[in-house]
């Protein structure tokens, strides 16, 4: 992020990717280690090669026109690598993609190399941002099963692949309100139990439906009610039962009729599926309703008011559902601890002032872990809201307020003494290089 | 409410996590509320985070605090983060609070959705320049903005306004907050850029990528002068 866009390619020569240094040094001798590449497999290291590359040709800035379609392919390494795809996406995501002439692409997507199919139909539609240009439909349709005609053949691809695309028809379709896709959407977000390619289980369903979700958002940013022509397919009621279960769907002749969507409707009925849908629906539902201040919505995201209900929701997603709920009541956003103080539910507030209490007369502590876990999710959630509500501002009243958290946190982590000098050797290269890796990723 | 036992125990692990896990969300935040400003207050933590190693400390925990850091320094303190309804998707998608446990990590978010921050960023800063010789100066500005307005809203009325002294080169509020812009300073001759009155002061901005050309009053220093 420190070097975007601040670089201007050479357009005779191919652009340089830095390469990733896996040696480390080791105080106090100092010697350099490196590290065995071959302890990790190749895909460990194909997104840290991916965000590398990514990071390389960020900074390659916006404006500029001397990059064209054959430079593009001219940097093209023989064979397909996690780099060059993320050195796509960077391209796809400052624009420069658009310069791309379309069957160029197919040179990439033919070898079917994972990555390289993520990094470049992602690069593609975020460089076709809003347009719903046909080309690029076409070739993002291709990789998404829910889009094609009924009893099309089986294209092996990978889940995150999918999932990429899904994200990527959002991002082409953003603000459009296009039924077809938005319908699309709302009924991928109920699919998390994919199979993968060798026909087992998929472990990625959950971010499958999570990128439908942003997907359904794009598509209807900010829209909230004004949708009329999205009216018909209920959005709001199918996006409350996947958060929370249950069976609140009106039945649709239209959907009764389509056996697929049946199934899935069905399948998502019980709560305990919800865990996995509502990331997605409640990312889906904040961003539909971005900024709207309508308290009838956000209310469907409320947090729960009693000990009881409250620990039948995981704390990660309490802290999602913190975040949501505020997105969609904007204006409410006030950057003070006693505003992040509300948003914890009275009698959460009420079991901890007792604790204190307990804690200052030496007594010991003996509160449910879980009520503990609850209370900083909703802490971070509320901080987060103040991050997106302020994001660039450099608003002194915010930061300050989240220093304040921040040091708590920081405060709370510490306590087990964080840094242990004698571990063994090797936790000190492995995680010497991850820090190498995303430092570079980053900057 | 935030006293802790940690130790080795499972529980006592799991709380661990759970804090990490917190903080990791409340850095970004932060980072995205001072991005591109370099704040070293910011900057302080972000070091002493960047510094922890332990086993148990996450790729998505370094990936926290890499990305706060770099955001913290967006291209080089020029640019900063937009909260139009896009960026904010976008950067909702980018700042997903689950980060990933391992590298290869993709199961609650995939990880190249986390470079769509680029969408969210706003290229802000306001440079002045001298016209004789084109040299960088720092001029002192007062920015009058809206305090009651709102994107994507044609017709309001603004009642609340407010100013605010800063010195260029500097990073600017939002646009469509932006009254004008007015420098004030004896030693160049006075501009002012009225965005309320004249849209052409604020296309003409666009057009010169934020460079604001100022004159040098006779006998006078600049701001990078001693004597």
């Amino acid at each position: 992020m420190l070097t975007y866009g601040t670089a201007i390619p050479i357009v005779t020569e191919s652009f340089p990717i830095p390469v990733l240094d896996y040696s480390a040094n080791v105080p106090p001798v100092n010697a350099v280690v490196s590290l065995d590449l071959s302890y990790y497999s190749n895909d460990d290291l194909d997104w840290p090669d991916f965000h590398n590359g990514l990071a390389a040709g960020l900074r390659i800035s916006k404006g500029g026109d001397e990059i064209d379609s054959s430079w593009i392919v001219y940097n093209k390494p023989d064979e397909l690598d996690s780099s060059h795809a993320g050195f796509l996406a960077a391209l796809g995501l400052s624009g420069h993609l658009k310069k791309m002439i379309a069957w160029h692409s197919f040179h990439y997507l033919t070898p079917k190399h994972d990555i390289t199919s993520i990094g470049l139909l992602l690069g593609l539609s975020a460089a076709y941002l809003g347009t719903m240009d046909s080309k690029v439909t076409k070739l993002l349709c291709v990789h998404i099963p829910a889009l094609l005609p009924p009893h099309a053949s089986e294209l092996n691809l990978s889940t995150p692949t999918q999932t990429a695309c899904l994200l990527g028809i959002g991002l082409l379709y953003m603000n459009s309100l296009h039924r077809r896709t938005a319908e699309v959407m709302l009924h991928e977000i109920g699919r998390f139990n994919l199979t993968g390619l060798d026909g087992t289980s998929s472990t990625c369903g959950e971010s499958y439906s999570l990128a439908a979700g942003f997907s359904l958002g794009f598509i209807a940013l900010g829209a909230g009610d004004s949708a009329s022509g999205l009216s018909d397919i209920h959005i709001v009621e199918v996006l409350r039962q996947r958060i929370h279960g249950g069976k609140g769907l009106r039945q649709d002749p239209h959907v009764a009729d389509n056996d697929k969507s049946k199934q899935a409707m069905s399948s998502a009925l019980f709560p305990q599926y919800c865990d996995a849908t509502a990331p997605g629906a409640m990312v889906a539902l904040s961003l539909m309703f971005l900024k709207t201040n309508r308290f009838d919505v956000a209310e469907k995201l409320s947090i729960p008011e009693t000990s009881y209900l409250l620990s039948h929701l995981r704390p990660d997603l309490l802290l999602l559902r913190i975040v949501c709920k505020n997105l969609i009541l904007w204006d409410d956003i006030h950057p003070s601890q006693d505003w992040i103080e509300n948003q914890i539910p009275p009698f959460l507030m009420a079991t901890m002032a007792n604790e204190m209490d307990k804690e200052n007369r030496n007594q010991g502590s003996d509160l449910d872990e879980s009520l503990r876990h609850a209370l900083y999710n909703i802490l971070a959630g509320a901080c987060l809201s103040i991050g997106f509500r302020f994001a660039g501002s450099a608003n002194a009243s915010a930061f300050k307020c989240l220093l304040h958290f921040m040091d708590q946190f920081i405060n709370i982590s510490t306590l087990g003494g964080m840094i242990i000098k004698c571990i063994s050797g090797k936790f000190i290269y492995n995680s010497c290089c991850v820090i190498l890796l995303v430092v570079i990723c980053c900057i | 409410m935030f006293t802790l036992y940690l130790g080795s125990s499972f529980s006592e692990r799991l709380n661990r996590k759970v804090v990490r896990s917190c903080l990791d969300v409340i850095v970004t935040a932060t980072a995205m509320v001072m991005a591109g400003t370099g704040n070293l207050e910011l900057l302080r933590r972000l070091r002493k985070l960047h510094h922890r190693l332990a086993p148990d400390i996450s790729y998505g925990n370094h990936m926290a605090t890499q990305m706060s850091l770099g955001l913290l320094f967006l291209g080089g303190g020029e640019y900063t983060l937009s909260t139009s309804n896009k960026a904010i998707a976008a950067l909702f998608c980018a700042f997903y609070p689950q980060f990933p446990d391992t590298v290869g990590d993709n199961r609650s978010h995939l990880q190249a959705f986390r470079h769509l921050w680029v969408l969210a960023v706003d290229a802000r800063c306001l440079v002045t320049r001298d016209v004789e010789n084109n040299d960088l100066c720092a001029v002192p500005i007062t920015v009058t903005i809206y305090t009651d307005a709102k994107q994507d809203s044609i017709n309001q009325s603004h009642e609340s306004i407010l100013d605010i002294d800063m010195t260029t080169p500097c990073l600017l509020p939002e646009f469509h907050l932006i009254k004008k812009i007015k420098s004030q300073t004896p030693r160049y001759w006075p501009v002012c850029l009225d965005f309320e009155i004249n849209k052409k002061h604020f296309e003409s901005l666009q057009v010169t990528g934020n460079v604001l050309f100022v004159k040098r009053r006779i006998g006078h220093l600049t701001y990078f002068q001693v004597w």
